[in-house]
């Protein structure tokens, strides 16, 4: 059994990361997925996560989301425990009623959008609104045409998502996540499962919620032009750690590790 | 005017009814007759069998049909849910349950469940014997129809709800179901089809459904394949078009969820 005493019931002080990753494991059986991961990101900071698959990338944002249980350490979400809460002075494991009260802050976009498809673009948006923050039918639905019209898809708001084309329905994703209004925005392969020719409209209105909102970002991306452009910083994952990270510019011009600089050569010949 | 018809197809004439007594009944099937005289409570003490038509008979099928169906489908939910909680005693304990439901003959279930419930101070009527053996039976299968729909449901779908921080409730009635209905149509449809065609087996038991009423016809007057047939015939007039009507219900269905394009 881990020593849970390590860990603070709660993180205080000035500089409390938005999002603390400290001790995380995570494994399926033998085989160890993340291995005693620690990982802060700031208030408003964009991570950018790269990797070769199979090094963890997309569980850091799953374990984040509470998609997938951890094994070992905690996750801080804002300062409070994500993953544990407090009993009797030390942490034990979340319920599931205390999980969802402090998910809330979390948004998630997945790489298949996962629309719900009996939904209009607009009905997508007010359903959480309406149903987990309780506002009314008016508000709600003025909130979603603000953000469909953010991601510029006012006039598609009564289609379902069927047909409506790939970077629209990520763009209406995004919208969704958004009416929540997360502090830390997570973002999953958000470009690969779409044409190319489509995935400029994605990257440009990620690149406005970057410069338009304080949002904490943490993005799982292969194409690494566009995590240079918008990071703040940028990790290297392989086999279950970070094995390198920095600024966009000190990472992709400057990688100090061999992995690094085998996994981008590899992408670099690749483009 | 249409009572020469009436009298071309049904003649009356005389019995004795169990008690010894001469009674008026139906000799061949009146096929314009109105009553449904029995629901079959009254079905210990009297002959119900022949004091309705096979017209009549066939309304009780369908009452049967509906009451049986009706009883499937929730009871069925019920037991595709209890498969997907997280406690893996409950799931064992519904998986097993459906196995035994579904590895035993519905004839005997029927039987099971009129006979054996007195013993133990139960006493059902045939109707609600029947019901109960039927709608179990069909839930079990119905459940099965249900959790393969909802499995494929894609799991993003879970994973959004779970990220839209939707209640359990709320995502399993709001996203998870709705989308399952369209996929859980075509084996329903069979099912119903399945449980119309199976609503001969009441009869062991008494419930005066049209098998129930054809046989009694049959035995009295010695006209087995004229009523047969006439009873064959119905069964096919109204499952064919249940297969179609339910092609259109499912087309229907991806329209209104707004699925098809």
């Amino acid at each position: 059994m881990e020593d849970m005493s390590q860990y603070p019931l709660e993180l205080n002080g000035d500089d409390v990361p938005m999002v603390r990753f400290m001790n995380v494991s995570k494994r399926y059986g033998d085989l160890t997925v993340l291995d005693a991961l620690n990982l802060d990101i700031q208030q408003s900071e964009m991570v950018t996560v790269i990797g070769p698959s199979g090094s963890g990338k997309t569980t850091v944002l799953r374990m984040l989301m509470t998609l997938e249980k951890i094994n070992e350490g905690v996750i801080y979400v804002d300062g409070k425990p994500l993953t544990h809460m407090e009993k009797n002075g030390v942490l034990v494991p979340a319920s599931d009623s205390y999980i969802r009260s402090v998910k809330g802050d979390i948004g998630m976009c997945f790489q298949h959008f996962n629309l719900f498809p009996h939904m209009t673009a607009l009905q997508n948006c007010i359903e959480a609104p309406i149903h987990v923050l309780k506002m009314n039918k008016k508000e709600a639905i003025e909130r979603a045409e603000d953000m469909l019209e953010m991601v510029g898809l006012a006039d598609k708001k009564d289609q379902h998502p069927i047909r409506l084309s790939g970077g629209q329905q990520q763009r209406v994703a995004i919208a969704r996540a958004l009416c929540m209004r997360p502090k830390v925005m997570l973002l999953d392969e958000v470009t690969s499962a779409l044409d190319p020719e489509v995935i400029g409209e994605v990257t440009n209105v990620i690149k406005k919620l970057v410069a338009e909102h304080n949002l904490t970002m943490l993005m799982v991306t292969h194409q690494m032009g566009f995590a240079r452009d918008i990071s703040d910083r940028v990790c290297f994952f392989f086999d279950g750690k970070i094995e390198e990270q920095g600024t966009p510019t000190a990472l992709f011009d400057n990688p100090q590790r061999e992995r690094t600089q085998q996994f981008l050569s590899a992408v670099k010949s690749a483009d | 005017m249409f009572t020469f018809i009436t009298d071309y197809f049904s003649q009356v004439g005389e019995r004795l009814d169990w008690n010894g007594e001469l009674v008026q009944c139906v000799v061949f099937p009146k096929l314009f007759g109105t009553a449904y005289t029995d629901l079959g409570f009254a079905a210990a003490c009297k002959d119900p069998a022949l004091s309705t038509t096979l017209f009549g008979a066939l309304g009780n099928t369908l009452i049967a049909v509906f009451l049986g169906y009706g009883i499937a489908m929730v009871v069925g939910l019920v037991l595709a849910m209890g498969q997907r909680t997280k406690s893996k005693i409950l799931t064992r304990i519904v998986r097993e349950f459906v196995e035994f439901i579904r590895s035993t003959p519905l004839v005997v279930q029927i039987f099971f469940v009129f006979f054996v419930g007195p013993q133990f101070g139960i006493t059902l009527s045939p109707w609600v014997a029947g019901m109960i053996a039927i709608g179990l039976h069909y839930a079990a299968y119905l459940s099965e129809v249900y959790r393969g729909a909802l499995a494929a449901v894609p799991a993003g779908q879970a994973e959004a709800c779970i990220a839209l921080n939707l209640s359990a409730r709320r995502s399993f009635f709001g996203i998870i179901l709705p989308q399952a209905v369209p996929l859980a149509l075509p084996g329903m449809g069979n099912y119903l089809i399945g449980i119309f065609k199976d609503t001969p087996m009441l009869m062991v038991i008494g419930v005066a459904e049209m098998m129930h009423v054809a046989t009694a016809i049959g035995s009295e007057y010695w006209r087995y394949t004229e009523v047969m047939t006439i009873v064959g015939l119905i069964f096919l007039a109204l499952s064919l078009p249940t297969a179609a009507l339910l092609r259109v219900i499912e087309a229907f269905v991806r329209q209104k969820l707004g699925m098809t394009r």
